[in-house]
């Protein structure tokens, strides 16, 4: 006993002298390689999902296959989910991520993030029957929100007297609305009207907004050519167009004018 | 992007039976290997080894198996390799697979009746020549049905792997799931699948029990 | 070219949380043993020496929950049950699951333990003037129980290491709160080999009670003391 004991505290403190470097792997590496690794989370339709023939699809898809296309190479789509999307892009196993993300400030400290690609207004979404108007009205109720998303933070600050149920997705929370375990559920504002397509009859609608963050691509902290790149890349997306095509295919909104960082 | 659940859809989880099957079986051929590396560390005569051995099965059966996934999963960066979420399943299930199934092996060792060391001490075969000869043939028919017993529990649990994305069948059911909303019909499919799986290798590893303990009384 | 480092500052920060998380597991554990078992014994009294229909009922049980994954079970349990307007807070349904599960499993644990004592011994119960479930508890299992306690204080710790699993439904055990540090503060590796290490001692806490309980109960002598490894 006082043996192994002492050899699990041995490795514990072995590993915290451990420094190691991750990969560098900057542009030039990924034209040389001829292949762009981007990770998308498969479950948050119409960001990322398969389609009825199983193939990746959504806009963080699309997006990934113009910026392949700029940079002439081809696209691997690297599956993430939401809790492994960052340690993911930081253990260097996609070069950026194109994954529901919002800008912020914690998670900048961790990623670099590029120029937004799309608005993301994280609402309280509720069946029409269900009266919220506020924080107020929440007391008592159970809300189901993605662990860690900003979500999680502004109603776990503000919703005090309310249960605050943590999933590991998007996908996770959601099913707790549509099986009646979460009252309300903290989302994107685009969540409602799928919603209503998955689970008609309840007329599901956003009660209030809860703040209105943007959605950007982040790349690991030091990747400076890359993230030149990606910024010029959405410039020129957003003049020619193309950006706002996407949009209207997946989201069936128009993005309109993105502020810049 | 959401569409009614339909026949693809079934068709798809059902393909992802063969990740499960392919890193189930890779892992407890991983699992084999490292297994009878730590069945030789105990059996040797440098005990540092042996304790070795015990500390590492310890370890692998005393943590969740959830827990040895995510620091394989994540722990690769610190040593400046990218482990791809198969990858990280197969070495994270290669080495659970490997503790329990050493300290399965070992059991069987132990059920070897001393006079059968005793015997082959006596006709001055050397240690390793009695495990080789002697114990191991008869370790290796009682090892078969606890053996068959752990390959029921490796296959559920590289259900696991779907927590870090690896697409096999639950993983697969999530992605339906997420576009249909339809939980108890996905999941209940999901559930058959591994019933279908698991069931069989249970009676079998049962029936095999059974053979034996009849084989056994009667000797 | 950027480094990572390891670092362990935000621990003490974290340390009330993941002590918390650490308690709702050792508290599910247990509440799901004591349960558990109770359901265990109904079963195995069911397969051995039970009515035929209630056998085959919990013969169907068994086989359904030791052959599918335990993350499977949670989900259909937390998904599932609302669909038949029965509504259990994300911790209870965790425990229901654990204690389902274990169950099934403790069922032929005991049904084997049970079914090697002798038929000799039953009958002179039955001359005794005990009633059937009677001779089964006093006659049968507590002899039995030396026999099965080993593999049951196994099965014990696999299904306090499976409430790992629970935070896929939301409930704050161990893992969640780990999960939920990690995504604050990225620092994922380290949270997971300080939360590894929690788990750790929490099992062999466990193997020591289980041990401390054999010696004291069940042991008939000092040759037969239970060890901890």
């Amino acid at each position: 006993m006082k043996r192994l004991l002492g050899m699990v505290i041995s490795v514990c403190l072995g590993a915290v002298g451990l420094a190691a470097t991750a990969e560098a792997q900057d542009l030039s590496d990924i034209i040389k390689r001829g292949e762009i690794v981007v990770g998308v989370d498969m479950t948050t339709p119409p960001w990322g999902y398969l389609n009825a023939q199983q193939q990746p699809d959504g806009f963080g898809v699309a997006l990934g296959q113009q910026l392949a296309d700029s940079l002439k190479v081809k696209l691997k789509v690297e599956q993430v989910t939401g809790p492994t999307r960052i340690p993911t892009l930081l253990a260097g196993r996609a070069d950026v991520i194109i994954s529901t993300l919002s800008i912020t400030a914690e998670r900048a400290a961790q990623v670099w993030f590029t120029n937004p690609y799309a608005p993301n207004a994280l609402v309280l979404i509720a069946p029409q029957a269900k009266k919220v108007a506020g924080f107020a009205d929440t007391a008592g109720m159970k809300i189901a929100v993605p662990r860690g998303s900003p979500q999680d933070q502004i109603v776990t600050a503000n919703a005090t007297k309310a249960t605050i149920l943590r999933f590991d997705d998007d996908a996770g929370s959601l099913q707790a609305l549509v099986t009646g375990q979460a009252d309300l559920l903290g989302a994107g504002m685009l969540v409602p009207p799928a919603l209503n397509q998955m689970d008609p009859g309840k007329s599901y609608e956003a009660k209030f907004t809860l703040s209105s963050p943007y959605m950007a691509m982040a790349v690991a902290p030091g990747r400076t050519n890359l993230l030149n790149y990606l910024n010029t890349f959405l410039f020129l997306q957003k003049q020619s167009g193309k950006l706002e095509e996407i949009s209207q295919q997946y989201l069936k909104v128009t993005l309109g004018q993105l502020p810049t960082l | 992007m959401i569409h009614q659940l339909g026949p693809n859809d079934f068709l798809y989880i059902l393909s992802a039976t063969r990740w499960t099957l392919l890193l189930s079986a890779f892992a407890i051929v991983g699992g084999a290997i490292v297994g009878l590396l730590l069945v030789t560390m105990r059996l040797v005569t440098f005990r540092p080894l042996g304790w070795l051995a015990i500390g590492y099965v310890q370890f692998f059966q005393a943590t969740p198996p959830l827990m040895q996934l995510f620091l394989v999963f994540y722990g690769g960066s610190l040593f400046g390799i990218r482990f791809e979420a198969w990858t990280a399943a197969l070495i994270a299930f290669s080495l659970y697979s490997s503790a329990y199934l050493c300290d399965i092996w070992i059991g069987c060792i132990r059920a070897i009746p001393k006079h059968q060391w005793e015997g082959s001490r006596a006709l001055s075969f050397p240690e390793p020549l009695t495990i080789l000869l002697v114990v191991a043939p008869q370790a290796l028919k009682i090892s078969v049905p606890p053996t068959v017993g752990f390959l029921v529990q490796l296959i559920k649990t590289t259900s696991l792997a779907a927590i870090i994305g690896f697409v096999e069948l639950v993983r697969a059911g999530q992605f339906i799931n997420n576009s249909t909303l339809r939980p108890l019909i996905v999941y209940g499919f999901v559930a058959c699948i591994y019933f279908v799986l698991c069931w069989p290798l249970s009676l079998w590893g049962q029936s095999l029990e059974r053979k034996l303990g009849r084989s056994q009384k009667r000797a | 070219m950027y480094e990572q480092t390891l670092s362990f500052a935000w621990l003490s920060e974290a340390f009330d949380q993941l002590l918390d998380g650490a308690w709702l597991t050792i508290l599910l554990s247990l509440q799901a043993i004591v349960l558990g078992c109770l359901i265990a014994i109904i079963g195995a009294w069911a397969k051995s020496s039970g009515p035929r229909w209630l056998g085959i009922v919990f013969g169907v049980y068994v086989e359904v929950i030791r052959n599918t994954p335990f993350l499977l079970q949670l989900f259909f349990f937390f998904f599932g049950l609302p669909t038949l307007g029965i509504y259990l807070s994300p911790t209870n349904t965790a425990l229901l699951a654990m204690v389902v599960n274990l169950g099934a499993y403790a069922t032929e644990i005991i049904r084997a333990g049970v079914e090697s004592v002798p038929h000799g011994q039953t009958e002179a119960g039955a001359a005794l003037g005990f009633g059937p479930f009677q001779v089964f508890l006093l006659i049968v299992l507590v002899p039995a129980l030396q026999v099965i306690y080993p593999p049951l204080a196994g099965q014990f710790t696999m299904i306090l290491l499976g409430s790992s699993l629970a935070a896929a439904i939301s409930a704050n055990e161990l893992t969640s709160v780990a999960n939920s540090i990690a995504s604050a503060n990225f620092r994922t590796i380290e949270v997971y080999v300080v939360v590894t290490f929690i788990y750790l001692v929490i099992v062999f806490a466990f193997r020591i009670l289980f041990a401390v309980c054999y010696n004291l109960f069940l042991a008939r002598g000092p040759r037969e003391r239970m060890g901890v490894l």
